[in-house]
């Protein structure tokens, strides 16, 4: 069950052959992700997570903890949520795999809450062969931050 | 879930030395399909055999996210009150999870600070394949709200 998009900055992205294409808010030149340059932040993405997705990814995950009981959002999704977002938004590869993950939460997020996340690239090199991208992503509800992470993922060349 | 708080800990883990609950979850392929649909993740690495038989791993394997929600779910059920509100984590994915793998979490607290806002633990936290080699490993930081 997808997650509920209400973003009004999507970004579109085709693969080629041979280079990762990706076209950010259809005004801005089709882009390859090396063209990037750490710093860069991408347009806000803002969607909501309802109770019912909520319950899909507890029951994916098996989680039964309180957090994730009583129709509250287990943590991880929110993370998860805005993770799918940069691996969508940028069209990473099928060879894509996560290295590194750091998470700060600051409080809960409800069922329905408009999250909007703020994406910035703050690492992109190419070592044996492989792209690492570093992403930071805050999470902003009511314009308060309510959360946010760093992922490093691995990009085949 | 097997496992519980350490001897002595009746309100949950707090003191330097404390387990956390230990969880075991089979993963199967079933399971990481309804968590691609739940997350959004749909990279053929997790779930197309044929896609997968051509990376470096050989198969198919779970989102790592997956098992940071195994962690997650530990931290919980741990710190019901102060992990979604103040927790902070810092891992890395060390091995993958295959299809088929029985996992668990571990977790320990290993240093208890004093703050202006209360007491913080710092534990070490993990998920472990059956060979007994890590597939994810970090720290964990949750307020203790004393």
């Amino acid at each position: 069950m997808p997650i509920q998009d209400r973003g009004n900055t999507i970004h579109t992205a085709r693969i080629s052959q041979l280079s990762l294409i990706v076209t950010i808010a259809r005004s801005e030149p089709e882009l390859v992700l090396a063209d990037y340059q750490p710093g860069h932040v991408f347009d806000d993405h803002s969607f909501e997570i309802t109770a019912a997705e909520a319950k899909a990814y507890a029951d994916a995950v098996g989680d039964s903890s309180p957090a994730a009981s009583d129709g509250k959002i287990p943590p991880m999704l929110l993370i998860a949520a805005g993770l799918s977002r940069v691996i969508e938004a940028l069209e990473l590869g099928g060879g894509t795999i996560h290295a590194s993950q750091e998470v700060n939460f600051g409080r809960p997020v409800s069922p329905g809450e408009k999250i909007v996340a703020r994406t910035t690239l703050r690492g992109n090199s190419v070592r044996r062969g492989s792209r690492f991208a570093t992403v930071e992503t805050e999470f902003l509800a009511g314009g308060r931050r309510v959360a946010s992470s760093v992922s490093l993922v691995i990009v085949p060349e | 879930m097997t496992g519980a708080p350490s001897p002595g800990s009746v309100q949950g883990p707090s003191n330097e030395g404390d387990r956390l609950p230990e969880i075991q979850k089979v993963v199967t392929q079933e399971q990481i399909h309804a968590y691609a649909d739940a997350a959004r993740d749909w990279n053929p690495i997790h779930l197309d055999e044929q896609f997968a038989a051509g990376t470096q791993f050989g198969t198919r394997i779970a989102h790592g996210m997956l098992g940071l929600g195994f962690i997650s779910e530990m931290l919980s059920t741990a710190f019901p009150d102060g992990w979604a509100a103040g927790g902070t984590l810092k891992v890395r994915f060390k091995s993958p999870i295959f299809p088929g793998e029985t996992v668990r979490t571990v977790g320990e607290i290993t240093k208890v600070t004093e703050t202006d806002e209360g007491r913080v633990a710092t534990c070490s936290i993990g998920c472990i394949r059956p060979d007994g080699s890590e597939a994810i490993s970090g720290t964990a930081t949750v307020p203790l709200g004393e």
